[in-house]
């Protein structure tokens, strides 16, 4: 029996994000996941946005949330040294029904504080933005938007929540509860049983099947299903501004967006599915998402796409942020609700949360020498000759590409597997230091990386996984 | 009997056609270089394959090594020539051309390390 | 950080780039050096284990490592310098600049000679649909695995696309005691040569489907199965027809694209059509000091090809850097009816034979193969039967070259489908 003060289950944005807020205090914080790294899940796949409030329901908790989150977001990214660009959004208005509601947006807007999202007319937003398709009707432009790199962004919290004394446990999945007289008395997990004075939910997708597990479960998450269009680095036509729909009868959203690391997203699709491990593009979702992205973006060259991907996102029923103390079960917090503005809002869900537990009763007392920043592993492609240099001279696998497509060195690679949280998986590897993340998808790299794997770990080389439990890379007899 | 045949001497992958009743008497027509005359033939009665694979060495990063019979064996003897080079581990170093085996599943054929390794 | 100088410099110890650095310094090319990634020359040979190589340019059938070893031989008597396990890195002006676990290396050189070779399209480069579980791998990433790391890949395998490499791993994956279900095709013919379908499918009973595509891939971590359908003459798939083949491994030898991303860092011109660089009979690029071969070039069916064109690269390279490589007025060289592509897309007219190698556009017989220019008919060829899986070469003749006016075109015209 694993004893603990807070269990935190799932390690996705939120939980990541609750795990640092938490570190800074004297207690016994674990995360569990089952998944093999953190943001495994809804955390990764979503375009990694982090938006202003603008477009929110006004008055509602996930508007408030994220207002407060948008306003501490780069404080943090900063402090992790997670890499983002503040590249701004723009909405090109295609029709003239969108006017009027690109007008009513602009209102909310304002309500919602957000001061400097504009609507601009033609020539203005093609001056900012000369991709876009020359007959557009003008345009809203939001210049505090931003993009930021989802996967370091998670596993940046992560790794800061670790170093100072958080003990996260993957490939562990919550099985059930032992509840009775108002309490937990032990989480079931397939590594052991956890008792913990606190148990958070913050499994995203399964927020459901976990709440169900203390009878707390009284709505329903649906699984939405968005897929996406990665583009290369050198395709010809790339946009310097998040590229949104604005919403109307004929669009139903899509997004093309710069990424800081120099693709370019476009998607995404948004389906309800049954199945929250669909992950399955289709060719109907994939044409839909191509024509209107071209349809904003007459130029973009969709034969560079290098991949594509689907992620499943927990949309609610009802809808909207539920943050909620139980009054039935003593310790027990649910997070649910939490859609794609999650990335964002998950510093201040934290905040939130850990702000709730002190009126709950939690007395906190400060960690001495909390360390709040963390080095992020340096990135040969991004440095100039002399830094490379440099970088070699201290460590000489440095000078050892494996993935050539990114230009990532062994060096790069040793160190996602061996810091804090470190990646087991091809695909932890690749959403950490980017190797496999190129134009070949990890056809050169791949072999490599599993020897590397391999190596690293002790283990052999047939039982390296792609991801998740199951996913071998090779034939195991 | 008629067979028609795709010559896999070279790549030019001609389409040949033999027309035979025994050996002797076959009328061979389509190939473009007389090297196609005994391919067919073989192939008719007593079709033959050179055989590469790789087998397993120690001693250096490269874990396989290239391995080829030096003449073409009997087309049905290969997978058994598969399951007899998959028992063999060599040890560096070895250069090209050495012999591994001299009688391979006595084809008369040799089997050769393919790299220097 | 170390600066070193030299006349030629290659990128790429494959046999391109083996024979450009040897034909090089042939041909006076005081200090030449060749740059690779890897820790052994010879490239994707190393994995291509199978015989079918050197007919041509050695007279003999020999294994990819075995001739990749020749010229690996050659280079190291005619005193040609590797630097193993350095990656270049860009090429800024007159200097290659490289890494290694030593540092950054800038070499200063006279000529370059682009030899990186090719990578191969992926599964995302078709847009597959289906979910992405382990399982699916590009043709040549299984063979390094099985021909070098010595791993086994899968069970029971279904192949996408009829390229060579893939039909070759058909009979790799049935000798280590796979199952292959089948190789599937889209178009209505085979892309690669006919003697693999003869040696590699149907020796082992592997169902070739052609005009079929994978419409779907199924299983969640690792692949269970994959859905064919046939397609229609647009190559859209029939979904009424669909049938789902189970499987644990998918593998594709749909394509290869010249690995061009450091000739991108020169700045160098390059085709839409080859994806490689836009080059002269020299081999030559619109940057004078650069120069281009073998597979980056353009894809080769036939490593001899490659040597034979590579040693142009390298002569014309050691001219160039020697400043004796006199330029000329240059006529475009363009694919007309039947024909792909041809390279080079550009000829200088001088007084020598002028080899264009090409590939035609769709399958065929009784060939009649033309080259013309504004005046005329240059050289005419017939043959019995063509592919586009296949390299045509035809040579316009040192006096017609050096008189030739307007546009050269190549044209390829069937008697019979």
């Amino acid at each position: 029996m694993i004893k603990t003060d807070v269990l935190i289950i799932g390690a996705g944005a939120v939980g990541c994000a609750l795990a640092r807020e938490l570190s800074k205090y004297n207690i016994k914080v674990t995360v569990c996941d089952k998944n093999d790294d953190v943001g495994g899940e809804a955390s990764k796949s979503n375009s990694g946005l982090f938006s202003t409030s603008a477009t929110m329901p006004v008055g509602t908790l996930e508007c408030k949330l994220r207002t407060i989150a948008h306003s501490m977001i780069l404080d943090v990214c900063n402090k992790l040294d997670v890499p983002y660009i503040e590249c701004g959004s723009i909405a090109p208005i295609l029709y003239p029904d969108q006017l009027e509601t690109a007008k009513g947006l602009t209102e909310r807007a304002f309500q919602n504080g957000v001061y400097d999202y504009e609507l601009l007319p033609a020539k203005d937003i093609l001056d900012l933005e000369p991709t876009l398709n020359p007959e557009i009707l003008g345009g809203i432009y939001s210049p505090r938007d931003r993009q930021c790199n989802q996967f370091i962004f998670v596993s940046a919290l992560a790794e800061n929540a670790a170093e100072n004394g958080v003990e996260f446990i993957l490939d562990c999945k919550v099985t059930g509860m032992d509840v009775s007289n108002g309490k937990i008395h032990a989480v079931h997990t397939t590594k052991g049983d956890i008792e913990a004075t606190w148990v958070i939910n913050a499994a995203g997708l399964h927020c459901d099947e976990i709440s169900d597990m203390v009878d707390e479960c009284d709505f329903k998450v649906n699984p939405r299903k968005g897929e996406f269009y990665v583009f290369s680095h050198d395709t010809p036509v790339k946009v310097s501004h998040i590229i949104s729909s604005v919403p109307s009868p004929k669009t139903r959203g899509v997004l093309v967006i710069p990424t800081v690391d120099n693709n370019m997203l476009v998607g995404p699709t948004a389906d309800d599915v049954e199945d929250k491990t669909d992950v399955k593009t289709t060719a109907a979702g994939l044409a839909s998402i191509k024509s209107q992205a071209l349809n904003m973006i007459p130029g973009l060259h969709f034969e560079d796409t290098i991949t594509q991907f689907v992620g499943v996102r927990p949309a609610r029923t009802p809808e909207g942020y539920d943050l909620r103390f139980s009054e039935k079960v003593k310790g027990f917090i649910g997070i649910s609700g939490v859609r794609s503005t999650g990335l964002t809002a998950s510093v201040a869900i934290a905040t939130y949360i850990v702000h709730g537990m002190k009126e709950h009763g939690l007395e906190l007392e400060r960690k001495v020498g909390w360390k709040q920043t963390r080095k992020g592993i340096a990135r040969f492609a991004e440095k100039t000759n002399a830094e490379k240099d440099a970088l070699i001279a201290a460590d000489p696998l440095y000078g050892k590409i494996v993935c050539r497509c990114e230009q990532v060195t062994e060096s790069e690679i040793l160190q996602a597997i061996h810091r804090p949280v470190g990646a087991k998986t091809l695909d932890a590897v690749k959403r950490r230091v980017r190797a496999g993340m190129g134009r070949c998808q990890s056809g050169f790299c791949g072999p490599h990386v599993i020897e590397i794997i391999a190596r690293e770990l002790g283990i052999p080389e047939e039982d390296v996984r792609k991801r998740g439990e199951k996913a071998f890379m090779l034939d195991r007899d | 009997m008629k067979k028609t045949l795709i010559c896999t001497v070279c790549p030019n992958g001609c389409e040949i056609e033999v027309n035979y009743t025994t050996r002797e008497d076959a009328v061979i027509t389509g190939y473009t270089c007389k090297r196609g005359i005994p391919y067919a033939i073989d192939e008719c009665f007593e079709p033959k394959r050179t055989f590469t694979s790789s087998v397993k060495i120690t001693g250096t990063d490269r874990r396989m090594l290239p391995v080829r019979t030096t003449g073409p064996i009997p087309k049905e003897l290969l997978m058994k020539a598969a399951e007899a080079v998959a028992a063999i581990t060599l040890e560096v170093p070895v250069k090209c051309g050495d012999v591994i085996v001299e009688n391979f599943l006595d084809t008369d054929v040799k089997l050769v390390a393919a790299m220097s390794l | 950080m170390k600066d070193i100088k030299c006349c030629v410099v290659v990128v790429g110890a494959g046999p391109a780039g083996m024979a450009a650095a040897i034909s090089a310094k042939k041909n006076g090319a005081e200090k030449v050096i060749i740059i690779e990634r890897e820790n052994r020359t010879g490239g994707i040979l190393k994995q291509c284990i199978h015989a079918g190589f050197g007919l041509q340019y050695f007279g003999e059938e020999l294994t990819g490592p075995e001739y990749a070893e020749k010229f690996s031989v050659l280079a190291n008597e005619t005193g040609i310098e590797f630097m193993l396990n350095t990656t270049a890195l860009e090429i800024k002006d007159k200097t290659l600049v490289c890494v290694n676990t030593e540092g950054i290396v800038n070499i200063h050189f006279g000529a370059l000679v682009l030899a990186m070779g090719c990578r191969e399209r992926t599964r995302a480069n078709l847009v597959i649909p289906g979910s992405r579980p382990a399982g699916i791998y590009s043709a040549g990433t299984a063979q390094k695995l099985i021909n070098i790391f010595g791993h086994k890949v899968g069970k029971e395998v279904v192949i996408l696309g009829s390229g060579d490499i893939g039909m070759i791993m058909a009979r790799r994956l049935s000798l280590g005691g796979a199952k292959v279900k089948a190789v599937v095709e889209i178009m209505p013919y085979l892309a690669g040569l006919v003697r693999n379908k003869a040696q590699c499918l149907d020796d082992f009973g592997i169902p070739l489907m052609l005009s079929h595509t994978v419409v779907d891939i199924i299983g969640v971590d690792r692949v269970e199965a994959v859905t064919i359908a046939p397609v229609d003459e647009n190559r859209q798939p029939i979904m009424e027809k669909a049938e789902t083949i189970s499987c644990d491994t998918l593998l594709l030898s749909v394509g290869l694209i010249p690995e061009n991303e450091l000739t991108r860092s020169a700045d160098v011109a390059l085709s839409g059509i080859t994806k490689g660089a836009i080059v002269n009979q020299y081999k030559q690029t619109d940057k004078p000091y650069i120069f281009a071969c073998g597979n980056v070039l353009h894809v080769n069916d036939l490593v001899d090809h490659v040597s034979h064109e590579s040693e142009d690269a390298g002569k014309y390279a050691a001219l160039y850097a020697a400043g004796k490589l006199e330029s000329a007025d240059e006529l475009a060289v363009e694919p007309g009816d039947g024909v792909r592509y041809v390279c080079p897309q550009k000829m200088a007219c001088v007084d020598d034979n002028v080899d264009l190698y090409f590939r035609t556009a769709a399958p065929g017989r009784n060939t009649t193969l033309t080259i013309s220019d504004d005046s005329g008919v240059l050289v005419t060829k017939k043959l019995i039967r063509t592919t586009p899986g296949t390299i045509e070469k035809l040579t316009i003749p040192a006096d017609k070259a050096k008189n030739a006016i307007g546009k050269i075109v190549v044209k390829a015209e069937h008697k019979e489908a």
